[in-house]
């Protein structure tokens, strides 16, 4: 009975450190930078951009809102950082995003933003 | 009361079981800790920053992207996100050690006036048992379907 001891205080203590590392993982739905957008989706400048312009770059959103004028694309972002539209080939710890994109009513870009899912 | 009955019943059975593992050279431990982390987690503090009346049904979309679930044309948003609640620490004597997170779903539940503003939002997480994992939610809207103060149809 004595020996089993050492190795299951070990057990708990290597429990222990894989639970103060996964606690430090704390990840938030937050809204991504500005220019990484601007970088990665280089097309889209509000107020230039229009809908038309939106919709053949990016094909058909997944959601719309407001009669049309919210526009929301699920993008998947790949192990070399690129941004494509729609879920792709998700492996678990992969960076899924919202693009959102609103529009005036004479269908220019007027606000958008990259949201972080996952 | 049948719910509370069958929570007290888990609870003794798993306490039974981690009793018995125990003295079989088996720890296993439930490690509770304020809720923190997940996937998509959207905090108190970011809702803290919605004005009610002020703050648009495009605004949120932009803060927070689609949500997982739309009721009444738009009037109803509801988020959902995981978020943890503590770790299951498991110990077996030669074999090793192992932690799994304990996550529960959470909601954010918002209402919409008719002119497309925040009316009112809450909080809501799932119950650890029971089959009924977004009844609060439900209630709410209910609820809000029989306030005076709701918009106008």
């Amino acid at each position: 009975m004595r020996s089993k001891r050492p190795s299951l205080i070990g057990s708990t203590a290597a429990a222990l450190a894989t639970l103060l590392l996964a606690s430090s993982c704390a990840q938030h739905a937050k809204v991504v930078a500005p220019e990484i957008v601007s970088e990665r989706l280089k097309f889209l400048r509000d107020g230039e951009t229009t809908q038309r312009e939106v919709l053949d770059r990016l094909g058909d959103p997944s959601h719309f809102f407001e009669r049309d004028h919210v526009v929301v694309y699920l993008m998947h972002e790949d192990y070399y950082g690129r941004l494509s539209v729609g879920p792709g080939n998700v492996k678990e710890n992969d960076p899924l995003y919202h693009l959102v994109i609103q529009f005036t009513s004479d269908g220019a870009m007027e606000r958008h933003s990259l949201i972080r899912l996952q | 009361m049948r719910t509370r009955a069958s929570e007290r019943l888990i609870v003794c059975v798993g306490l039974a079981l981690m009793s018995v593992g125990a003295v079989g050279g088996c720890i296993i431990l439930p490690v509770p800790t304020p809720a923190h982390s997940g996937v998509g987690v959207i905090t108190e503090e970011a809702v803290k920053s919605l004005k009610p009346e002020e703050t648009t049904r495009a605004d949120l979309l932009l803060l927070f992207g689609a949500p997982a679930d739309r009721y009444e044309e738009d009037r109803f948003f509801v988020y959902k996100f995981e978020r943890t609640h503590g770790y299951l620490l498991v110990g077996l004597a030669y074999v090793g050690g192992a932690v799994g997170p304990m996550k529960k779903l959470h909601y954010l539940a918002l209402e919409f006036t008719s002119t497309g503003r925040l009316l009112r939002q809450a909080f809501f997480e799932e119950p650890w048992f029971g089959r009924d994992r977004d009844g609060s939610v439900q209630q709410w809207m209910k609820e809000a379907h029989e306030s005076s103060k709701g918009p106008d149809p």
